[in-house]
């Protein structure tokens, strides 16, 4: 049966089996103890809560320490990797905008060696600074158009005689020897009586640059509209001023020549140049582009480490 | 556990590190299994706590008991969890059904004196506990779940000792006298 004392001893009852009260507190309880059957219910419930709370915990199963070793192995690569990208990024996020830069804005390498190549073609070679021009005599310009031959006096009956090519004012007008240079209309002063009388000439005649066998194409400015520009002439054929080339040099025809992108009335056709100019900027911003994204996820890869370091 | 070893496991030893989850694991588990109540989930935990462990051990700098650092770190880690499964860390015996968990008989443990215990006593010492106040069941975790001195265990909640020695017997009384007015016993 319970009594006034049972209060005061259930409250060291606990203390008693921790060990935590003194030599007198214990001799009281015991001896309490001999003679309450509740406080011994009392002490043999609370050492059975004792065992049992000690039951409750378990040995945690070995799954544990190798699937902490496994993610701590994961780990381990994975910062690895980590700290390679912080290094590589960057560098690839400022090469992508150095690239950007120069394809988006190409001039800035070339600014201090880029001529002013339209302002020369256009004023450069007729500039005094560059090309002191020729006192002006009254002269016409020369040009590499073979004038006209002026009939001699002498020559009324319709004897043709070139004796000089404007083209080489410099060179001795003596129609025999001269060598015939590329692009340089010749003259080959030829004076055939025979022409007038009628009778053909003989490959001896005249003083034509023409070996035997060998055969020229006419070119423009002939004296003679006979020959027509591109008509093969012999060595042999009747030449009286027709000037010239050697058909190793003009073989070239309309259709064979080069197309330097020129439009229909002259101007350039720069079509193709504009593409590439678009396609450049487009490289460009998508290198930027990538460039910027780059270096915001390295910001955002490195901030991220120092809030879990700092954690 | 020695703060050498606590030093190379910080430099990334991994059999320093091994070391200290051995020494550290019981605590961790036991902890995890007192306020989950499930088998599974304070494994989960368990391991979640250690990898932090060896994330952030670099910037523990022995301000505090390693044992107080890796007690706040598996709380954290618990309430975390619950928070993330949206359950209380004090259950309900509902929710405590519904998890199962520890109050199965058939998910007893291979520790022999766990099977002294059948899931209808677990299912009350857990409600009893549930009753306590948090400081009370606080002491009867590190006492009883983790086997902690009574030393370790001022030193992890910062307390004195006598207030730990105090409050354990109080806590112990209170849950004598519920389980008795349950007839426990």
């Amino acid at each position: 049966m319970k009594d006034s004392r049972c209060e005061f001893f259930d409250e060291t009852i606990e203390r008693y089996l921790s060990g935590d009260v003194t030599k007198e507190e214990a001799d009281l309880l015991e001896a309490h103890l001999a003679v309450c059957p509740h406080c011994q219910q009392a002490v043999a419930n609370a050492r059975t809560l004792g065992t049992h709370l000690n039951a409750l915990k378990e040995t945690p199963p070995e799954a544990l320490l190798s699937g902490v070793m496994g993610g701590v192995r994961k780990q381990k690569k994975e910062r690895h990797s980590a700290r390679i990208l912080l290094r590589v990024m960057p560098m690839a996020a400022c090469l992508m905008l150095i690239v950007s830069v120069l394809l988006l804005f190409p001039g800035v390498m070339s600014q201090k060696d880029t001529i002013d190549f339209d302002d020369n073609m256009s004023g450069g070679l007729h500039d005094d600074t560059l090309c002191p021009s020729l006192p002006d005599t009254g002269e016409e310009e020369p040009s590499d158009a073979m004038p006209p031959a002026e009939e001699s006096p002498e020559d009324g009956d319709g004897e043709a005689d070139n004796e000089e090519s404007v083209a080489a004012p410099e060179a001795a007008p003596t129609g025999t020897e001269q060598p015939i240079k590329p692009g340089a209309s010749v003259s080959t002063s030829t004076t055939s009586p025979e022409t007038s009388s009628g009778s053909e000439p003989t490959p001896d005649d005249g003083d034509s640059d023409l070996e035997n066998g060998e055969s020229a194409f006419a070119t423009s400015g002939t004296l003679d509209s006979d020959i027509e520009v591109g008509t093969k002439v012999e060595a042999d054929d009747h030449v009286t001023d027709a000037p010239v080339v050697s058909d190793k040099e003009n073989t070239m025809t309309d259709q064979s020549r080069p197309d330097y992108g020129l439009n229909q009335d002259g101007t350039m056709d720069n079509t193709e140049a504009k593409n590439t100019g678009v396609w450049r900027n487009v490289l460009g911003i998508l290198s930027a582009t990538a460039g910027i994204g780059l270096l915001g996820f390295t910001v955002f890869l490195a901030v991220r480490r120092k809030k879990y370091e700092k954690m | 556990m020695t703060d050498d070893i606590i030093r190379r496991a910080a430099k990334g030893n991994e059999e320093a590190f091994a070391a200290l989850v051995t020494a550290h694991q019981h605590m961790v588990y036991n902890l995890a299994l007192s306020m989950l109540r499930s088998r599974e989930d304070a494994l989960d935990v368990s391991q979640e706590v250690f990898l932090k462990v060896y994330r952030f051990l670099p910037s523990y700098h022995f301000d505090s008991a390693f044992t107080t650092w890796l007690y706040r770190l598996t709380k954290n880690a618990v309430l975390d969890y619950l928070r993330a499964k949206k359950r209380k860390p004090s259950s309900s015996l509902e929710v405590l059904e519904e998890n199962g968990g520890v109050f199965r008989d058939e998910e007893t443990s291979t520790d022999p004196f766990s099977n002294l215990l059948t899931a209808e006593r677990r299912r009350m010492l857990y409600a009893a506990m549930d009753e306590l106040s948090e400081a009370h069941r606080e002491v009867i975790r590190l006492s009883c779940f983790c086997g902690e001195s009574y030393e370790s265990i001022a030193a992890i909640l910062g307390i004195e000792l006598g207030t730990v020695k105090s409050r354990i017997n109080r806590a112990k009384k209170e849950l004598r006298k519920i389980l008795e007015r349950r007839n426990y016993f």
